[in-house]
């Protein structure tokens, strides 16, 4: 299986990204819950680019590609915006009180611990992010 | 997403029905904000029918929260399906917030 899917850097964008992750579920027969994970995983690392890759009023363009071998799930996000590693920032601290805890970083926490393997690259100006998760 | 709000047993009770993206979150935030610095709430979310999660949403809880814990508020959650359970274990909020066992 392979499936590309390219968005404009819009929140709004979001629901073709859902809509992206269900297909590739039909597709593969995947369990709900499964789906759902993956979507949010894969929610959270667009987002990321969206607020961070283009300053705003900068219109660009997100590519977000899927396959599917060996049991594995691969998605490779690609973006021209300014250098982003998602990957450089520490979990949030959860043994924290609600009075100590801090309100973001909950975004690469939920990548990091529903994808098996998460990976950046800064490439001929892109940046490239992997998400792999086994199935 | 599709919000309501009953009152029941002294309780104000916040029910969320369906996704809680990054989109969504935007217009929770705007529900939330009568919640927000009111002394002694006492306030129960039902979430029985809230389907997905991100964590735009998840800031949304963790900011009532924080100001509901400085207004002596009470704040419950409760319908948790199993997905949204995972999500709460994943971030750590299962331990973070009351939550009223599915019965």
């Amino acid at each position: 299986m392979k499936k590309e899917l390219i968005i404009n850097n819009d929140l709004m964008e979001i629901h073709k990204v859902t809509d992206f992750i269900a297909e590739i579920g039909e597709t593969l027969g995947l369990h709900h819950d499964v789906v759902t994970k993956v979507n949010l995983a894969i929610e959270e690392a667009v987002v990321n680019i969206i607020r961070y890759a283009y300053p705003p009023p900068e219109k660009n363009e997100i590519s977000l590609y899927a396959s599917f071998t060996n049991k594995e799930l691969t998605f490779l996000l690609t973006d021209s915006g300014i250098p982003f590693d998602p990957t450089k920032f520490d979990d949030v601290d959860v043994t924290l009180s609600i009075e100590e805890r801090q309100v973001g970083g909950l975004g690469i926490m939920l990548i990091r611990k529903i994808m098996n393997e998460v990976t950046y690259n800064r490439i001929d100006g892109e940046n490239r992010l992997i998400l792999k998760r086994k199935l | 997403m599709e919000t309501n709000i009953s009152e029941k047993e002294g309780f104000k009770i916040l029910s969320i029905k369906g996704r809680l993206d990054t989109i969504a979150s935007t217009d929770f935030e705007t529900t939330l904000q009568q919640f927000i610095a009111v002394p002694n709430l006492k306030l129960k979310i039902d979430m029985t029918e809230l389907t997905y999660i991100s964590s735009s949403g998840l800031r949304c809880f963790v900011m009532l929260l924080k100001d509901m814990k400085v207004h002596n508020g009470t704040l419950i959650l409760s319908g948790l399906t199993h997905e949204i359970n995972e999500i709460f274990d994943m971030t750590g909020f299962s331990d973070l917030f009351n939550i009223e066992k599915n019965q």
